[in-house]
Parts: C-alpha cells; sequence; structure tokens
C-alpha cells in the first residue's frame, strides 16, 4: 500500500495541522498526546516537525493550504523562536497564497502584547483559548493554572489584535452546576469572541480526574444535570448572534472554523509532529505518538529520510488505513451529521459511490421514528434531541457484519 | 467366604470437618504414595475440589499396611462427597464398603450432614467408627462433642477415637481400631465373577473404566467380561487398583475393589449399579442403587450464540460421569438455544455451571431455578411442568402440586429465633426440635447455650435460592441446613411474567406462591430498572400475573451520549471506539424486541429477596 503516488500536482486545497505536544503542566482531564517538563526536547521536536513539514511539502510538490491549525498541547507555550521555525518551514514548502485561516491553541497564561504582536507577524489570524470556566473553584478542580481574571484579561489583550477568536468552554465539570455554567456562558458571550466551541467533559480512562471520579473523591454532574447544561447553552445562544454550525461549535456571521470544518466535511489534510492523523488520497494515516520516537525518525535532513521501523511504513506512520466504502459511509455520516447543515444523500453519493438510502434506509426510518433525526430536501440531520445522542445515531451506521 | 486381609472403608463428615486432611494423614501413614508426590488433600482431584475444599466426586486408594499384629492388611479408602447433593456418589460407595469413620470436627459439633451421612451408613448396615478430629485446636470443644455423639448416636466415650489429621496424633491407633472393627469383606463361595459398579470413567485410550467391587470370582486381563442389565459385553484390557492413580495387576480378587478397563468407546449402557460377570458364567445381578431425580431445573444457554454445539458438548462430557445431570435442548425468545437441566441439588447445579465454565470455557446465562411442578388440569390430564413457560394458562388448572422437603438444621439455641422467622417466611412450618446437648455456660456471651436439631417442613422452592447463605447469616455461619424430599402437596402458584417494553421476556418469568408474587414482583422490575441500561427512549418495565399488571416501573431515556470533539482530526480512533463499543455490546447485551437488555438482567430473578438484615 503506497499513499504517496501520483499524490504531487493536485488540484484540492490542503488544510495543515501541527501537533504541538508541550504542556506546562498536564489537566487532570486530558488523555492528549502532550507533555509536562520535556521543554529540553523543543529544540529537537521542532526541527523534526520542521523537517516532517518539509518532507510532506516536496512529496506533495508544494501544494496549496486553505487552511493552518497549531494545536497540541499548548502551542502558545512553545518559545516563539520555535514556532517561528516551524513557519518558516510552512512558507518555504507550501503554498499559502490562499491560505485563509491560521489558528493557534492559546492558553491565558500565556498571553503577553509582546506574544499577540509576534503571532500576528508570524501570519496568524485566528485565536482559539482554552478558557473553559470562569470560575477560580472549578478551574483548579480540573487542574488548569489560569483562573478567571487571568482568562478575562487576557481577552482584553487577544481583542486589541484580533477581530476573529474563539473561546473554548467546557460544561459537565466537577462541582460544576447550572447557575456557574449559566455565568461562564454569559461572560462569554458578552466577550467579543466571534465563535464559542462548548464541549461536554468526557472522562477518558487514566486520566487523574477518571480515577478521582471513580474512587469517589470528586463528583462530576449526572448525565441529566449535563444534558440541562446543553439545553441551556443552546437555548441562551438562540438569543444572541452566535449561530450553532456544529454540535459543540457557535460562530457570529461568516466565522466558523475553516479548518475543522475541513475534518467535518470529510476533506483532505496533512498533519505534522508527534501523534498527528492525516487523511489523503484515501488514506487515513497516523504519526507515532511517542515524542521522543517521532523526533529521532524525524531528526534527519528531510531528503533523506526513509526509515524503516518495525510498523513504519513511511516517516513516522504507524497506522495507516485504506478507506473501504463500508469505513466512507460510516465517517461520512459521523462527521457530517456534527454540522447543523446535515449530510445530503448528493455529497453522500459523491464520497461514498452510493445512495445513503440505499445503505441507511432502514436505519433512518428507525431513527425518524425516534425523533432524533430530520430529513428535509434530501438531507439528513440531527434533531435537538440527536445532537445529544450522536453516538447512539452514529452506532446504527455501522455495518457491522462487515468489518471482520 | 471372607478375605481377612481386607477392609474396605469410607470417611464420612460435613464439609469443612476434615475428611480430606484425614485420607491424606492416612495415605501418609501407611506410607502409600511417595512423599513427594504429596499434595495436600491428595483424593480432591478436580480444581474445583481443591478449591472449595469439598469432595464432588467418589474416589478410591488402596494402601497397604503393616498391622501392630504384622498383618499385611490390604485397606481400600473410598473418598465420598460431604455434600447431600452428592448421596447418591456416597450411596455408591458405601455399597462398595464394610463400615465408615464418621468424622466430627471438635470445634463445630455433630451438623446437619453428619446426621444424614450417619442414616446412609445405617441403611448400608456398615460398622460406623465415631471419630473426633481437631482435637489440637484451642477452639476444639471435645468433650461437649462427646456428649453429643453419646446423647444422639448413642456412642460410648471409650469407642470414639480422637485425633487431629493435621498434626497425624491419634490416626495411627485410628487405623488399628479400624483394622480390628470394621470386618472384612464377605463374599459367597462362587468362582463366577459378581462385581458391583460403582463408577465409571472415560480414558481416550483405554475407553471405558469401571470401578468396581468384586463380591465374588476373579477377573484378569483377556478374559471377556458381559454387563447383566445391559447385556453389553466387553473385553478386559486391563485390571488394577487405585494407588490413587489407577495402577495395574494381574488380576483383582474377590473382596477386593478396583478398576477394568474395557475399551469400550460408548458410555451409554454403562450404568453405575450395573453388576459385571464374565462371559460363559451366569451369576445374579445385585440389586444396584436407587435410581436418581433430579429436583432442581434451570435452563443454561451460552451467552454468545455460536457457542450453542459448545454447550452440549460439555453437558455431555459432563454427563459420562455424573449421571445425575440430565438435560434436553430448549428455546427461549429471549436468550436463543440452550438446555434444560436437572440437579440433584443447589450445590450440584452450582458445581455443573462452574465446571461449564472453567474447564470448557463456555460463558453461560442461568436462568431462574425452578423445582418440578405436577399439573392437573380440570380436564383431568395431568402434567409435570419443570419451565414457567410451560405452565397451562390459570384457567385450564384445577390444582398444581409442589414438591416438600424435610429441612434439618442444627444450631445453637441462640439463633433459633432468626431461623424460625427466616423459615416461616419462606412458608416453613415447624415440626420438632430437640436439644442436642445439655445447655451449658458459654464465656463468650456470658449465658447459658445449647445446640438443638430443628426439623421443619418446607416447599423445594422457597430455599432454591439464597436460602443456604441466609441461614448462615441468621446465625452468624454457627447454622448447617441438610434437606430430603418429603412428597407433593397442593400449592397456590402462579406464574409471574415480566414485561419489558410491552413485551414478555420468557427467560424472566417464574412461578411463585401467590402470596409472595406482589412483594417478588415489585422487587424484579426495580432491580431489571436499575440493570436495564437507558436506551435511546423510555422502557416500561412490568410485572403482570396472568395478563394482569401488578408491579410497573421505568427506565427513563437516554439523555446523552456524545464525542466532545474530533481531535486534530483523529477521525480513525473516534470511528473505531465507536464500532468497539457496538461489538461489546453486542457481546453482552441481548435484544428483547427493540431494547437491550444486559446478561446481568436475566440473573436478577437469582436474588429476589427481602433485603439482608444483618
Amino acid at each position: 500500500m503506497n499513499y504517496g503516488e501520483n499524490i504531487a500536482n493536485r488540484s484540492t486545497t490542503l488544510g495543515l495541522y501541527i501537533h504541538i505536544p508541550f504542556c506546562l503542566t498536564k489537566c487532570n482531564y486530558c488523555d492528549f498526546n502532550t507533555y509536562a517538563s520535556i521543554e529540553n526536547q523543543f529544540e529537537n521536536i521542532t526541527r523534526s516537525i520542521s523537517n516532517e513539514i518539509i518532507f510532506w511539502g516536496n512529496k506533495l510538490g508544494s501544494p496549496k493550504l486553505k487552511t493552518i491549525f497549531l494545536g497540541g498541547g499548548t502551542p502558545s507555550y512553545l518559545p516563539e523562536k520555535y514556532k517561528q521555525e516551524i513557519f518558516n518551514a510552512i512558507y518555504l514548502k507550501f503554498n499559502t497564497s490562499e491560505c485563509e485561516e491560521i489558528t493557534i491553541e492559546c492558553n491565558p497564561d500565556d498571553i503577553s502584547l509582546e506574544k499577540i504582536n509576534s503571532w500576528k507577524n508570524l501570519g496568524i489570524n485566528r485565536l482559539s483559548l482554552g478558557v473553559q470556566a470562569f470560575n477560580d473553584k472549578i478551574l483548579k478542580n480540573i487542574g488548569r493554572r489560569h483562573n478567571s481574571f487571568q482568562a478575562e484579561s487576557s481577552i482584553k489583550i487577544i481583542q486589541e489584535k484580533f477581530k476573529n477568536f474563539n473561546l473554548d468552554l467546557m460544561f459537565g465539570l466537577p462541582n460544576q452546576n447550572l447557575d456557574d455554567w449559566k455565568k461562564s456562558l454569559n461572560i462569554a458571550i458578552n466577550s467579543n469572541a466571534t465563535h464559542l466551541s462548548l464541549y461536554g467533559l468526557q472522562l477518558e480512562k487514566g486520566t487523574p480526574l477518571n480515577s478521582d471520579v471513580e474512587k469517589g473523591i470528586r463528583k462530576i454532574p449526572d448525565d441529566d444535570t449535563t444534558a440541562k447544561m446543553y439545553d441551556l447553552a443552546c437555548k441562551t445562544l438562540k438569543k444572541t448572534r452566535f449561530k450553532q454550525y456544529e454540535i459543540s461549535n457557535w460562530a457570529i456571521d461568516k466565522n466558523m472554523c475553516k479548518h475543522n470544518l475541513i475534518y467535518w466535511k470529510n476533506k483532505e489534510f496533512i498533519g505534522c509532529g508527534p501523534g498527528a492523523s492525516s487523511y489523503i488520497n484515501g488514506f487515513r494515516f497516523k504519526n507515532i505518538k511517542s515524542p521522543k520516537i517521532y523526533s529521532n525518525i524525524f531528526n534527519e535532513n528531510p531528503q533523506n529520510i526513509k526509515i524503516q521501523h518495525r510498523k513504519i511504513k513511511e516517516g513516522a506512520v504507524i497506522e495507516i488505513e485504506k478507506q473501504t466504502k463500508e469505513i466512507k459511509a460510516l465517517e461520512t455520516m459521523m462527521l457530517g451529521l456534527r454540522l447543523n447543515e446535515g449530510v445530503s444523500d448528493t455529497f453522500f453519493t459523491k464520497t461514498v459511490g452510493e445512495s445513503m438510502y440505499q445503505l441507511y434506509g432502514k436505519e433512518f426510518t428507525k431513527l425518524k421514528a425516534l425523533g432524533l433525526i430530520i430529513e428535509k430536501n434530501r438531507k439528513i440531520k440531527l434533531t435537538h434531541k440527536g445532537k445529544l445522542l450522536a453516538n447512539e445515531v452514529i452506532s446504527n451506521f455501522i455495518i457491522q457484519e462487515k468489518f471482520k | 467366604m471372607k478375605n481377612l486381609n481386607i477392609r474396605n472403608f469410607s470417611i464420612i463428615a460435613h464439609i469443612d470437618h476434615g475428611k480430606s486432611t484425614l485420607a491424606d494423614r492416612i495415605i501418609d501413614l501407611t506410607g502409600s504414595i511417595d512423599k513427594r508426590e504429596m499434595t495436600d488433600q491428595v483424593l480432591d482431584t478436580m480444581d474445583l475440589e481443591q478449591e472449595r475444599g469439598i469432595t464432588i466426586k467418589a474416589q478410591a486408594v488402596r494402601l497397604n499396611y503393616i498391622s501392630n499384629e504384622a498383618e499385611e492388611i490390604q485397606l481400600n479408602l473410598i473418598d465420598t462427597p460431604g455434600h447431600v447433593d452428592f448421596n447418591y456418589e456416597v450411596s455408591r460407595s458405601l455399597a462398595a464398603c464394610e463400615g465408615v469413620v464418621l468424622l466430627v470436627d471438635a470445634t463445630q459439633g455433630i451438623q446437619a450432614q453428619t446426621l444424614a451421612n450417619v442414616y446412609l451408613a445405617l441403611d448400608n448396615n456398615l460398622e460406623i467408627i465415631p471419630v473426633i478430629n481437631k482435637v489440637d485446636l484451642p477452639s476444639a470443644n471435645t468433650e461437649s462433642v462427646i456428649s453429643e455423639l453419646n446423647q444422639y448416636f448413642g456412642f460410648k466415650s471409650d469407642e470414639i477415637y480422637l485425633v487431629s489429621a493435621k498434626t497425624g496424633e491419634g490416626v495411627l491407633e485410628l487405623i488399628e481400631g479400624l483394622i480390628k472393627k470394621i470386618p472384612p469383606p464377605t463374599f459367597p463361595n462362587d468362582e463366577n465373577l459378581k462385581g458391583l459398579i460403582f463408577d465409571s470413567i472415560y480414558d481416550p485410550y483405554k475407553g471405558v473404566i469401571i470401578y468396581v467391587k468384586l463380591i465374588s470370582g476373579l477377573v484378569k486381563k483377556g478374559q471377556k467380561l458381559k454387563f447383566i442389565k445391559s447385556k453389553i459385553t466387553a473385553d478386559v484390557l486391563e485390571t488394577g487398583f487405585f494407588s490413587p492413580d489407577l495402577q495395574d495387576s494381574d488380576s483383582l480378587n474377590s473382596g477386593e475393589v478396583g478398576f477394568i478397563a474395557t475399551g469400550l468407546k460408548n458410555l451409554k449402557g454403562i450404568d453405575v449399579g450395573d453388576t459385571v460377570t464374565l462371559e460363559g458364567q451366569s451369576t445374579s445381578a445385585l440389586p444396584g442403587y436407587k435410581p436418581i431425580n433430579p429436583v432442581v431445573f434451570t435452563g443454561l444457554y451460552p451467552t454468545d450464540g455460536d457457542d450453542y454445539p459448545a454447550l452440549r458438548d460439555a453437558l455431555e462430557k459432563l454427563k459420562l460421569n455424573d449421571s445425575a445431570l440430565i438435560f434436553e435442548p430448549e428455546s427461549s425468545t429471549a436468550l436463543g438455544f440452550g438446555f434444560r437441566c436437572g440437579f440433584l441439588g443447589l450445590l450440584h447445579m452450582e458445581i455443573i455451571e462452574e465446571r461449564l465454565e472453567r474447564e470448557f470455557e463456555i460463558n453461560l446465562i442461568a436462568t431462574a431455578p425452578s423445582v418440578k411442578y405436577k399439573i392437573i388440569k380440570k380436564s383431568g390430564e395431568e402434567l409435570f411442568v419443570d419451565n414457567p413457560s410451560y405452565l397451562p394458562e390459570s384457567r385450564l388448572i384445577d390444582k398444581i402440586i409442589e414438591p416438600w422437603v424435610e429441612l434439618s438444621i442444627i444450631t445453637p439455641d441462640k439463633y433459633i429465633g432468626n431461623i424460625m422467622e427466616l423459615v416461616t417466611s419462606r412458608r416453613g412450618k415447624q415440626k420438632n426440635l430437640q436439644y442436642l446437648q445439655e445447655q451449658r455456660f458459654n464465656q463468650d456471651d456470658k449465658s447459658f447455650t445449647a445446640r438443638v436439631l430443628i426439623s421443619y417442613e418446607i416447599p423445594l422452592s422457597e430455599i432454591l435460592v439464597d436460602f443456604h447463605d441466609r441461614i448462615k447469616s441468621a446465625s452468624q455461619g454457627f447454622a448447617s441446613m441438610d434437606y430430603e424430599i418429603m412428597d407433593g402437596r397442593e400449592s397456590e402458584m402462579v406464574k409471574l411474567d415480566i414485561l419489558v417494553n410491552h413485551e414478555s421476556v420468557d427467560a424472566l418469568s417464574m412461578i411463585t406462591h401467590r402470596n409472595s408474587s406482589l412483594q417478588k414482583g415489585n422487587l424484579l422490575v426495580n432491580k431489571l430498572k436499575n440493570l436495564i441500561p437507558r436506551q435511546m427512549f423510555q422502557v416500561p418495565i412490568q410485572a403482570a400475573i396472568s395478563g394482569r399488571i401488578i408491579a410497573r416501573t421505568n427506565v427513563k431515556a437516554l439523555r446523552k451520549n456524545v464525542t466532545a470533539k474530533c481531535y486534530g482530526g483523529d477521525i480513525t480512533r473516534k470511528r473505531k471506539l465507536l464500532e468497539q463499543q457496538k461489538a461489546g455490546k453486542k457481546r453482552r447485551m441481548k435484544m428483547v424486541g427493540s431494547v437491550e437488555v444486559p446478561q446481568e438482567a436475566f440473573m436478577a430473578v437469582l436474588n429476589l429477596n427481602e433485603p439482608k438484615k444483618n
């Protein structure tokens, strides 16, 4: 299997995701591929990420980028000179003439006017700020370093320089009640943010929070309360300029996150950095997670990268999957249904090669009867009730017999 | 005629009174097994036996011993199960013996199963040698146990042996004693072979191996065997004795206990209790054993429908040396294909279920155990029902007759009240109460106490589930129980149906007494409510009798199951997670209509009594 053949000189534009695996401290609910106390690897890993960018730029023939997204980890925590190095590589090997959106994720305690200016100079035009809550007790409960004062001051600095910025908020947090959630939500609505991401807390295995909850040391709101928090957000935001366009995302006017839309619309992207995922030419693949092994692989001159590791096919890729029809069908539903606009049969047929009614007619009937989806103009969408039960809905689209 | 140098005996005891330890010590002291081969509880060969500290299958071992009189004696020790459910194994073994060692724990005294075992030995006209074990323990109450044995069975103090099987204290004296007291086997003056089959096993190389006690005659390799009742013939491939592994010998003689390998590939027709002789010889059949009738029934279903053939094979294999197990195919709308199985009692059922899961690695769902009811229809037609699904409609039924048992409980008298309360709540009636000893002052609780034997009559169905545990907790672990099937009595029984989302679930229905049906219905629906996960819609759970709803509750609709985000575009991971969850659900859940019901829900009926009082 070689996903690298004939992929140069493509006409479509790509998304580029850069994974920065550093955090000053790790939050107790987080199971992302990010690490505290590996600052001694700043240099190596930055060089490797730059090398991987160059590697892909060469391989794909300097393709056009539509979006760039620096995620992590905490990209704002990586010293500026390293970010400069990464952007140098991007600008050198990719065509960014039509790039519409360059986002950086940041933590409130990293924000300063100096940094904001430097990001502007790198070409960054969108910020995503990890606020999570405007409540000091709750922030402490989930192991965040910042407090709500810091969050509010950093927003003041950001809005001086950036018109387009997002705030991340979380609900269903330990000791959070409906009232706390309402307060945080209102502060976010009244800031000048153009975009809001509202995420329900997910307990992930292996995280300290999960074991605390299992042991009964911490309590999180029950499902019914969490569902009420979501209902409250949807209802409150309806009265504002924010418009919901995805299960967890709201934007004012046209400020939807273009990079995330690439994922949800099943379009192509390249991910660089440890553990980053890519989707190109009908293949999904994933880099090795360990920053150390990753940086060893890419520490060479990009021209010479031809490392054969037990499972490594090319570069740091450890997992590669050609999309079969069944997988494409499931993923199209799984991603597309997250969007308010839903999945149209035209789009589905184009992607999968068969009408969604043919594949899922029976399932649609059942889910419609349960009030979880609606159908309009040959488009399937989740209802409000369906949004909170998205996983249950999507499970119906798994064609089990064929996955063996 | 007598074979003066042979003694055939068993050890009988209540569970945990040290039977297997005493067997070990006797084997040890007669030097019959190399020290290196000695593991604890030599005769308990099944893992399950060693773990639970009980004996399930009878085992035999030949020991050669030079007595104080310098005689060479062949001792055949036949180990027997201690539990009432395995009485058929005990009675088989006893039929091969001339005497028994009655073992009683010095710290516990006579227990319910001690009585049952003594009655069995008396039925078989065996010499009984009373032994008190664990006399070395600080908590030993030897004097009091002597007085119990004296008062209850009439043994004189000087007849009773005091031993510690653990240290070996007194065991040699016991061996000498049993050689003197247990009579050697007698046999008719007859050259014809006559042997009682008391067990059989299957060996892939030697075929069916029968365990026999020779009443008369002699058998050796090369001869031709004849089974009198089944009329099957077979070659004698090998003869030998137990040491305790099978050990070849040239021949087996009158009075001896041993095995014969037959090479037969099929166990059909090899009945325990049958008599073997040689072709061309004529002898009469021995009385054999009482036929064994299962009294407890349950449906066993493989968790994974694909395991159905494996379950059938496993049951057939277990049946080979457990003739008490019966099974026949049945099917359930909720659980698919499985088997209706019949057992001798609750422990027997538990052991079989555990062996199926452990030795054959089949995950099982067991439905609520049931007894066998005799139904007399208004039309006069009679039928037996051991599966609630087959109970005719109530309007067609004239009478339902259910089995009753005589229940014996031995307990310190201060727990009488607790036990009485439990037994009467299960429709039991007290018949008799007898003190086993004089009341004496107990230092621990500064009061006068004594142990009593209480007899009750109680429906078998009432003690099927969670009864033994309740007795134990009502008496802080001191009471012991035993039961014997007595007769059938007319009862007001009803079928309790469970409806999940308005559909009746056959695997959850049960036959219960009308008076407790409301309480059971309420307990069951509330239990199911907590076991059935929330679905995408509200699921009503109802209990009904003859179509009339007597209890109901709802499982609220699921409100939330959504992934926050697809981080960094790792779509594969999320997709795989959903696929795994769905596959996992498919494995754990059974579909009842459109409702996913977890396997635990089908087990809910197994623990359905009033909440435990502590």
